[in-house]
């Protein structure tokens, strides 16, 4: 569905992300991780569509995200940013309509409240939907956002949905809970990629792990595959241990 | 649009009527313009006034009056508002869109010509008295006035004339310095002195290096200033003028704006009080001691 | 309690443009002026001739006038507040009130006044487009206008043109620089049908345009970023809200001087009382501002009575205590 052909970003003559290549198919849930600096941001603002590659291009589903037009990619892909700032104060169930600002002319003014409506209950924001933004913590604000950015593609068949460290601001429950979402809406047909720094998590919800380092994917493929030895010491400069849960799946303690 | 033709035809119907009513002598007159506030009154048609710009400050009683605003920034309605059969506007009076709106509200109104001219006061007196029906008093005080005026005129030497600078204390910022074009340069010029600073038209800051180049002989300011200006004394400290003392021999002096600049009736006294100031030495005849220049009428 | 602002502001407007016609230094009872009104609408009742002079031909223009420039400051001002993202932008932030100044304050200098009642308000409108254009081109980069280019450049074209304008001041004559000074206090003085027909076209194509921009404003509201993320062509947005802008504020500073804190106050305060979305506050801004300018307009013109103030002195000196007011509430956010 979408993907990005060895790609290289340059800002200021520095290369952030070079020949990076990855390929990520509707039901696919991918864990972008890597220390600070290695390009997870730029390459998922390339994967949206927000910055130019310097080399390369980026398609989604085969058209260009970068000559395509607006529109179209915003019915089709949402971004959920680190961090978003309001301008002025505005109540959660606004900031969540605005996430159906691509499908007004489509759709209902009902339709697209029922489908902000369902976007809170998703990310659990209903019981502060009439509360303004500001008077939130900031991982009720967090959720806000997520709620925007599932509004966006409520309704939608396939769509990509980019997270930049969805659970940073989250209290454990809520970590567990967005990633247990973000891998229904994989399920349901979505194509999901997030930048998370928590490899105990990543390990434990994604299907998918792809490893950066220093602008270039260094590992791409299952937890256990992409997150080996050689690399866990190589890149993060941790050692792990691979434990089984009580589900039975599979997840990674860094020490 | 029916309505605005409507209004349209309305208005042309009053101005007719204005017209019309323009043969007989106005009973309320309205005046934008100090100089002719003062002509007004000395025509003996000052109970007939029912409003004065705010330059118009003489005599007395004209203060007491409803103020129309400043002279460049009157109020349509506020004017309309006193009734008069006649609005007296110097040149300098507007805004001009307001005056159009007056002329089509079928206001009559009467301008003159400015000028700054001792003598242009008579003409406008002749003006004025046309338009208020004191013909027969205008014509009497412009002959008076024009007698001062010739006699004042007769003793003023024109050569050798001193360099006068006119100082004007405007606002917080630097003083202002008259250049050429000022009421204060034709009266200075008239009451036989010479503009001290050529170079410019209007008003300038002072300029410490220009005062010295100007090497003015007088320094005339105005009662307001020397106020505003702290005193006489302070003035003389003045970087540009504490220099200029040191060089030459420079004399201060003020006067009343109003009765100086006013180019109203006093112009003949004003004119003789100031080649007074600008040249003591020059013996100057005595004037008829005149009714239109008391405060109190 | 949301749903009825907007019949609240149109009530507040009626109610202004009704004391507009019917208060005056010239005391007209209401009910001829009522007489006046219907004759206006066609029904056949007796008027007053002088009251029919007065209402059609002064205090109707006039109010006219005030409801149009305080609707389009109105308007503007939360147009450059959601463009800008800042609750302290105005119409003025752009240079293009001072483009407008100068354009009018060098038709005062080179007495093209004397070429008749439009030559100033068209001196003034080009003024502010040029203005306004000028600060558009120093602020692209590569294709893009980023809000800071565009702060720093209105910054710059501001500061030249009230420079230009110092230099004209300087060397006017006495005359000219009476005008000039009147006419930077801001006035509505000598409103007329005439003046009303000068700026309606540019107004009513500026408010017509408005509409469009509401939706892309809110999600700016989110940041450029998400904006555009949400399918918001930014740069035309921009560039749209610019132009609009430069239209309604650069024809109304033309005719009525720069009437200062409408722009800035009138919107903020629209937005404390009905939200940030600008599908509400662009309309309820141009209404509360028309609202607030009628209401400050017949204030200047029966305080004084019979001069009137420049109702530029009237606007700051209601806006000036309240935007220090609202400086001290927001004293928390911005320590923050």
């Amino acid at each position: 569905m979408i993907e990005a052909d060895a790609i290289a970003v340059a800002r200021g003559g520095r290369f952030l992300v070079e020949g990076a290549s990855v390929r990520v198919a509707a039901g696919e849930f991918v864990a972008l991780v890597g220390p600070n600096g290695a390009g997870k941001s730029t390459l998922l603002r390339a994967l949206a569509g927000e910055s130019d590659c310097t080399r390369g291009a980026v398609r989604l589903h085969g058209r260009d995200v970068r000559t395509c037009a607006p529109g179209w990619l915003a019915r089709h892909r949402a971004v959920m940013a680190q961090e978003t700032a309001l301008a002025f104060e505005m109540p959660v169930r606004e900031v969540v309509r605005l996430g159906r600002l691509p499908h007004e002319a489509a759709c209902t003014r009902a339709e697209n409240a029922a489908a902000a409506a369902r976007a809170m209950a998703l990310a659990g924001v209903e019981a502060f939907a009439d509360r303004g933004v500001s008077s939130l913590s900031g991982g009720e604000r967090q959720r806000v956002h997520l709620a925007r950015t599932l509004a966006q593609i409520d309704g939608v068949s396939a769509p990509l949905l980019l997270l930049d460290e969805p659970t940073a601001s989250l209290d454990l429950a809520h970590q567990r809970e967005v990633l247990a979402l973000a891998r229904r809406l994989a399920a349901g047909g979505a194509a999901v990629v997030a930048v998370v720094h928590d490899l105990f998590a990543a390990t434990r919800t994604c299907d998918r792990i792809v490893v950066m380092d220093r602008g270039r994917i260094v590992r791409d493929g299952s937890p256990r595959l992409a997150l080996d030895d050689r690399t866990l010491a190589g890149v993060f400069a941790v050692r792990g241990q691979w434990v089984t849960l009580d589900d039975g799946q599979d997840a990674l303690l860094a020490h | 649009m029916r309505a605005l033709r409507h209004a349209l035809a309305l208005a042309a119907a009053l101005v007719a009527g204005a017209a019309a009513a323009a043969d007989t002598a106005p009973g309320r007159i309205a005046v934008a313009g100090s100089g002719l506030t003062e002509i007004v009154v000395a025509l003996g048609a000052g109970d007939r006034l029912v409003g004065v710009d705010t330059t118009s400050l003489f005599p007395d009683r004209v203060r007491r009056l409803p103020q129309l605003g400043y002279l460049r920034a009157i109020a349509a309605e506020g004017v309309l508002s006193l009734k008069p059969d006649l609005l007296l506007a110097s040149e300098d009076a507007g805004p001009p869109a307001v005056l159009a709106q007056l002329a089509s509200a079928g206001l009559r109104i009467v301008r003159t010509e400015d000028g700054y001219d001792p003598e242009a006061v008579v003409r406008r007196i002749g003006h004025v008295g046309a338009a208020i029906g004191r013909e027969a008093a205008a014509g009497a005080l412009e002959r008076e006035i024009a007698a001062d005026l010739a006699s004042v005129r007769a003793a003023i030497p024109r050569a050798d004339r001193p360099r006068v600078l006119f100082l004007l204390a405007a606002g917080s910022g630097a003083p202002l310095v008259a250049g050429r074009e000022t009421a204060a340069a034709a009266m200075i010029d008239y009451a036989g002195g010479r503009n001290a600073i050529d170079a410019y038209r209007g008003y300038k800051p002072l300029a410490a290096e220009s005062v010295l180049d100007a090497a003015p002989d007088l320094i005339l300011t105005t009662d307001t200033s020397v106020r505003a200006l702290g005193g006489m004394d302070a003035i003389r400290a003045m970087p540009a003028f504490a220099a200029l003392v040191r060089t030459r021999a420079v004399r201060f002096a003020d006067v009343d704006p109003v009765y100086m600049f006013g180019y109203g009736p006093r112009v003949a006294h004003a004119v003789r009080d100031l080649a007074r100031t600008i040249r003591p030495e020059v013996p100057l005849p005595e004037l008829p001691d005149r009714s239109w220049l008391r405060a109190d009428r | 309690m949301t749903g009825r602002i907007e019949p609240l502001a149109f009530a507040l407007l009626g109610a202004s443009l009704l004391a507009a016609l019917c208060i005056g230094p010239l005391s007209l009872p209401a009910e001829s002026v009522g007489r006046v009104l219907a004759r206006l609408a066609g029904l056949p009742v007796e008027v007053d001739e002088r009251a029919m002079a007065v209402v059609s031909a002064l205090r109707l223009p006039r109010a006219a006038l005030a409801a149009i420039v305080g609707g389009s400051l109105g308007a503007a001002g939360a147009v450059m507040q959601g463009l800008f993202r800042n609750a302290l932008a105005d119409p003025g932030i752009l240079g293009i009130s001072g483009g407008a100044s100068l354009g009018a304050v060098a038709a005062i200098y080179f007495g093209a006044i004397a070429w008749g009642l439009w030559a100033m308000p068209a001196a003034g409108f080009a003024g502010g487009l040029v203005a306004a254009n000028i600060v558009a081109r120093l602020a692209r980069t590569n294709g893009r206008m980023p809000v800071a280019a565009l702060l720093l450049s209105g910054i710059a074209v501001n500061a030249f043109a009230m420079a230009m304008m110092g230099i004209l001041i300087y060397s006017s004559d006495d005359r000219q620089l009476r005008d000039i000074t009147v006419w930077l206090l801001g006035s509505l003085s000598g409103a007329s049908w005439q003046r009303v027909a000068l700026v309606a076209p540019a107004v009513a194509a500026a408010l017509a345009a408005i509409p469009f921009l509401a939706r892309g404003l809110d999600a700016l509201i989110l940041g450029e970023r998400e904006a555009a993320n949400l399918g918001v062509r930014v740069e035309s947005l921009k560039r749209v809200a610019i132009a609009v802008v430069a239209m309604a504020t650069g024809a109304v500073v033309s005719v009525a001087g720069p009437i200062g804190f409408v722009g800035l106050v009138v919107p903020h305060v629209v937005r404390l009382v009905a939200g940030a979305g600008h599908r509400r506050l662009l309309p309820l801004s141009a209404c509360a501002g028309a609202a607030l300018l009628v209401a400050a307009d017949t204030l200047a013109r029966v305080i004084v009575a019979p001069a009137e103030l420049p109702v530029g002195l009237v606007t700051a000196a209601i806006g000036a205590p309240f935007f220090a007011l609202l400086l001290l509430r927001e004293k928390g956010h911005l320590a923050a």
